[in-house]
C-alpha cells in the first residue's frame, strides 16, 4: 500500500544520525588520540619512543622471527652500538617499510638487518601489523598506495577516527596508568622462553612469487640505498622440516645483483641448532637466539 | 560477495537505490541482473549450475499443471531427482566415495573410484531446498507455476537470501515480486536496525570468538580441559552469531526493499528442550523437513517405532545437509536421539512459565546443545572424542585466556546478546533502538556503529553456513 512519504523528514533524520555519528566519531578519536599520547608503558608507549625518538645505529626490521631472534643486548655489547629490533608478530614487508620510511625522517641508521621470512614473497602482504599501528598514522610515512595493499576501502576506512582504535581502546586506556616505564630498557627484542612445540610433519607450502611483496623488498633496498644505509638482508634459522628454495633464491639474486650482503640461515647452512633451541618451526627460543646472534654478529657486523 | 565487506555495503546502496527509482515493470530485471552479480562475485562459472536447476524446475513447475496422473509423479520425481543430482555430485560424491574406497580396501578389493577436484558452489544447499519446495508445492496444488521466467529465477536467486537462506517458500515469496513495492520509512528504518543488529553480531561476537574457537580446535590436543569446555562454549555462541547475524542481515536488507523474509532464528538458547530448540534455530530449514520428510513420511501418526523412525530420518538427513562428513551424521543423530527421548520420557510443557521456572530445563538444553556442536565442529570423529575425553579428564585445568581484554570484550558482548533474546523472550524489551523518541533511537544507532567500529574484527571472514 502506498504511504505518503515525508522524505524532507527522511533526509533530516539521516543528516541528523550522520552528524551525530561523525561528531562522536571525532569526539572520541581526539581523547583516544591524547590516551595515545600518554601511555606509561605497553606497545604503544614501545612503539612511539622506538619510531619516533631513540636515534638507533642499527636497526632490525622483520616480522616475530626478527623480533625474537636477534638479540639486542648482544650485539649492543660487542659492537657498541645502539641497537632497536622493530620486529612484531604477524607483520610483514609492507610494515617493514613504513617503519624505515617514517624511520629516517627523524634518525638515519648505519645499518639495517632486513630479516626475511621464508615464505614472504609467497603471497601479498596482508597489513595485519600496520592496521595496530592506525593510531599513530598521522605520524607515519605512509601512503594511500600503502594502504590499498591491505584492503581497496582501508584509506577511507582509517578516516573514522575509532576505527584507528579499532579493538586496542581498552589496552591503551589500561596502558595510561600505572608506573612510568623507563625507556632505556626498550630495544624490541623479546626472547622466548620455551622449546619443544616442533610440528611432527613436514608444512608443503606453494611457493609462488607475489609481484606486490616483492616491490616492498625492492623499496626498502631502494630507500637504503639513497639514504647510504648498509642494509643486511637474512632469512634467520627456522626448523627444517620445512623448506622454502624459491624465496630464498629470489632474495639471494637480487642481493646479488645489487651487491646487498645475504645471509641465509635456512637448511642449517651456516650454522646448525638443535631441536632444543627452537620454540616452534619458525621461531628460536631464547638459547636459539642467542647463538644465532652471536653467529650473526661474527658472520655480518663485524 | 560477503555481508561484512564494504564492497556489499556498496552494492547494498546502489541497487536499493535503483530499486525505488526503476520503475516497477522493471524491478525484477534490476533483482536479478543484481543477484547474479551478487552471486558471480564468489565463482561466477557457478552461475551455471543455478541457471540449469532454475530452467528445470521453471518447466517443470509450469507442466505439473498441465499433466495428469503418473505422468505428474514422474516430472517431480525427475524435478527433484535434477536438483538432488546436482546436490549429490557437488556436495556428496567425494564422501561416498572415499567411504566406499575404505570399504574396498578393508575387503581387500583392489578398486578404487577416484575422486573429482571440485569446489563446493556457494549456497547450494539452500537454493536447491528452495527451488525443490517450489515444484513440491506446485505439485501439490498449494501454488499456482510462476510463468514468468525472470521472476521465477528472481525467487531462487534472490540475493539476500541467496547464499545462506532464510530458505523460503513460493507461497511466502513469489507474490511478493510481482507486488508494487513503495518506499516506505518504517521499513527502512527496521531493515536497517536489523542489519545493523546482525552485523553487530557477526563482527563483534562471531569472529572474535572464532579466534579463540579455531585456535584451540585445531590444536586440541594441546589444550586442557577447561579452555576446550570454554572454548565449545565459544563456539555455540559464535555459530548462533554468525548464522542469526547472517539471517538479520539479509531480512533486513530485503525489508528496506519492501520484502518480508521469514523469521530463521528466535532466541534458540532459551529453548525449554531439543524440540523447542528446533522450533527456534534455523526455523526454514527445520520447516521445510518438517512439511516435506517428516510430514510425508506419517509425522507424529503411528506407532512409537514409526514415530521414531520418521524423527530419526528427519534428523540424520538435517545432519548430512549441513555437510558431507560423519560428524555432520553424528550431530544430526545426536539431536533424533535426544529429540526422541523428550519426546518420550519427558511430560510436555504445559503454557508458558516464568524463566526462574523455566532455567534448569533452559541450562539442560544449552548444555546439549553445546555438547552436539563439539561433534558438528571437529573435522573428524576422533578429533570430537578426543575433545570430550580431554574435556572430562581436565576440567579444573587452568584456562587458556587469549588476554583480558579479549576475553571481558568476549564476555561483555555475550553478555549483550543474550541479555537482548531475554529482554525478546520475556517481552522485556528496553526499547533502544525502536524507542519512541527519536532522540534515544539516533542515540542508540550511533553507539552501537561506535561499538562495532571500535570492537568489531574485520578480517572479512565469511558465514560458517556459506559452505553449506
Amino acid at each position: 500500500m502506498k504511504v505518503k512519504v515525508k522524505y524532507n523528514n527522511i533526509i533530516i533524520k539521516l543528516i541528523i544520525c550522520l552528524l551525530l555519528l561523525l561528531s562522536t566519531d571525532y569526539l572520541l578519536g581526539k581523547m583516544a588520540d591524547y590516551c595515545i599520547q600518554h601511555q606509561k608503558s605497553g606497545d604503544y608507549f614501545e612503539f612511539e619512543y622506538k619510531v619516533f625518538h631513540a636515534q638507533p645505529d642499527i636497526a632490525i626490521l622483520g616480522s616475530s622471527r626478527a623480533n625474537h631472534h636477534y638479540n639486542t643486548l648482544l650485539i649492543d655489547k660487542e659492537l657498541q652500538k645502539k641497537v632497536i629490533n622493530y620486529g612484531v608478530d604477524g607483520s610483514d614487508i609492507l610494515y617493514d617499510y613504513i617503519i624505515l620510511k617514517t624511520l629516517i625522517k627523524h634518525q638515519v641508521p648505519q645499518i639495517v638487518i632486513l630479516d626475511v621470512r621464508p615464505f614472504e614473497f609467497e603471497e601479498k602482504p596482508s597489513g595485519q601489523a600496520v592496521t595496530y599501528i592506525f593510531p599513530f598514522i598521522k605520524k607515519l610515512d605512509i601512503t594511500k598506495s600503502d594502504l590499498d595493499i591491505i584492503s581497496p576501502y582501508e584509506y577511507i576506512k582509517v578516516k573514522l577516527n575509532t576505527y584507528r582504535y579499532n579493538n586496542i581502546i581498552l589496552s591503551v586506556l589500561a596502558n595510561m596508568r600505572g608506573k612510568q616505564e623507563s625507556t632505556a630498557s626498550i630495544s624490541g627484542y623479546v626472547p622466548l622462553p620455551s622449546s619443544g612445540n616442533i610440528f611432527k610433519k613436514d608444512k608443503v607450502r606453494f611457493e609462488k612469487v607475489n609481484t606486490a611483496s616483492f616491490h616492498y623488498f625492492e623499496a626498502i633496498a631502494n630507500l637504503c640505498k639513497q639514504n647510504n644505509i648498509n642494509l643486511k638482508v637474512c632469512i634467520s634459522p627456522y626448523y627444517n622440516t620445512i623448506t622454502y628454495n624459491k624465496a630464498a633464491l629470489l632474495v639471494k639474486e637480487f642481493c646479488n645483483q645489487k651487491d646487498i650482503p645475504f645471509y641465509d640461515y635456512s637448511n642449517s647452512n651456516f650454522l646448525v641448532l638443535n631441536k632444543s633451541e627452537f620454540k616452534d618451526n619458525l621461531h628460536l627460543n631464547a638459547t636459539g637466539a642467542d647463538r644465532f646472534t652471536n653467529d650473526f654478529i661474527i658472520r655480518a657486523l663485524k | 560477495m560477503l555481508f561484512n565487506s564494504v564492497d556489499f555495503f556498496i552494492f547494498y546502496i546502489i541497487v536499493s537505490f535503483l530499486y525505488f527509482v526503476s520503475p516497477h515493470r522493471f524491478r525484477w530485471l534490476l533483482l536479478l541482473i543484481a543477484s547474479c552479480y551478487f552471486y558471480m562475485y564468489f565463482v561466477p562459472i557457478y552461475i551455471v549450475i543455478l541457471a540449469v536447476t532454475i530452467v528445470i524446475d521453471y518447466f517443470a513447475g509450469i507442466y505439473l499443471t498441465k499433466l495428469q496422473g503418473n505422468k505428474r509423479k514422474w516430472l517431480l520425481f525427475l524435478s527433484i531427482f535434477a536438483n538432488l543430482g546436482i546436490l549429490i555430485t557437488f556436495k556428496y560424491y567425494n564422501f561416498f566415495v572415499g567411504n566406499l574406497n575404505h570399504l574396498f580396501a578393508a575387503g581387500s578389493f583392489n578398486y578404487q573410484f577416484s575422486f573429482l577436484s571440485i569446489l563446493l558452489p556457494i549456497g547450494l544447499s539452500f537454493h536447491t531446498f528452495q527451488a525443490m519446495s517450489y515444484t513440491i508445492e506446485v505439485y501439490r496444488g498449494n501454488q499456482q507455476p510462476e510463468k514468468h521466467f525472470g521472476i521465477y529465477a528472481l525467487y531462487v536467486m534472490f540475493y539476500p537470501q541467496l547464499v545462506a537462506g532464510p530458505i523460503e517458500r513460493p507461497q511466502h515469496m513469489l507474490h511478493q515480486f510481482h507486488e508494487k513495492k513503495y518506499f516506505n520509512q518504517q521499513n527502512l528504518s527496521e531493515g536497517l536496525k536489523l542489519m545493523l543488529w546482525g552485523y553487530f553480531k557477526k563482527v563483534v561476537v562471531a569472529d572474535r570468538l572464532a579466534v579463540y574457537v579455531g585456535t584451540t580446535f585445531e590444536n586440541y590436543i594441546n589444550q586442557t580441559g577447561s579452555t576446550l569446555m570454554l572454548s565449545v562454549f565459544f563456539f555455540t555462541i559464535q555459530i548462533y552469531c554468525d548464522f542469526s547475524g547472517y539471517s538479520d542481515i539479509a531480512i533486513g536488507s530485503a525489508k528496506t526493499m519492501g520484502f518480508d523474509l521469514m523469521t530463521n532464528f528466535r532466541q534458540p538458547y532459551l529453548a525449554v528442550n531439543i524440540n523447542d530448540f528446533w522450533r527456534r534455530w534455523h526455523i526454514s530449514l527445520s520447516t521445510w523437513f518438517r512439511d516435506y520428510v517428516y510430514i510425508p513420511l506419517g509425522g507424529n501418526k503411528g506407532s512409537a517405532l514409526k514415530r521414531f523412525r520418521n524423527r530419526m530420518a528427519v534428523f540424520l538427513l538435517s545432519g548430512l545437509w549441513h555437510g558431507a562428513n560423519w560428524t555432520f551424521i553424528i550431530w544430526g543423530l545426536l539431536h533424533g536421539l535426544f529429540s526422541g527421548a523428550q519426546k518420550t520420557f519427558s511430560p510436555a510443557t504445559k503454557g508458558r512459565q516464568s524463566f526462574i521456572r523455566n532455567l534448569p530445563s533452559i541450562l539442560f538444553t544449552f548444555f546439549i546443545v553445546s555438547f552436539t556442536w563439539i561433534f558438528f565442529r571437529s573435522t573428524s570423529i576422533k578429533q570430537a572424542l578426543g575433545m570430550i575425553k580431554k574435556i572430562g579428564n581436565g576440567i579444573t585445568d587452568p584456562v587458556f585466556i587469549k588476554t583480558p581484554t579479549w576475553m571481558f570484550i568476549s564476555l561483555l558482548s555475550i553478555g549483550v546478546v543474550m541479555t537482548n533474546d531475554f529482554l525478546a523472550e520475556y517481552s522485556l524489551s528496553i526499547r533502544l533502538l525502536h524507542n519512541k523518541l527519536f532522540v534515544v533511537r539516533c542515540a542508540a544507532t550511533v553507539l552501537l556503529i561506535i561499538i562495532i567500529l571500535l570492537f568489531g574484527i574485520f578480517n572479512t571472514s565469511s558465514f560458517i553456513y556459506f559452505q553449506f
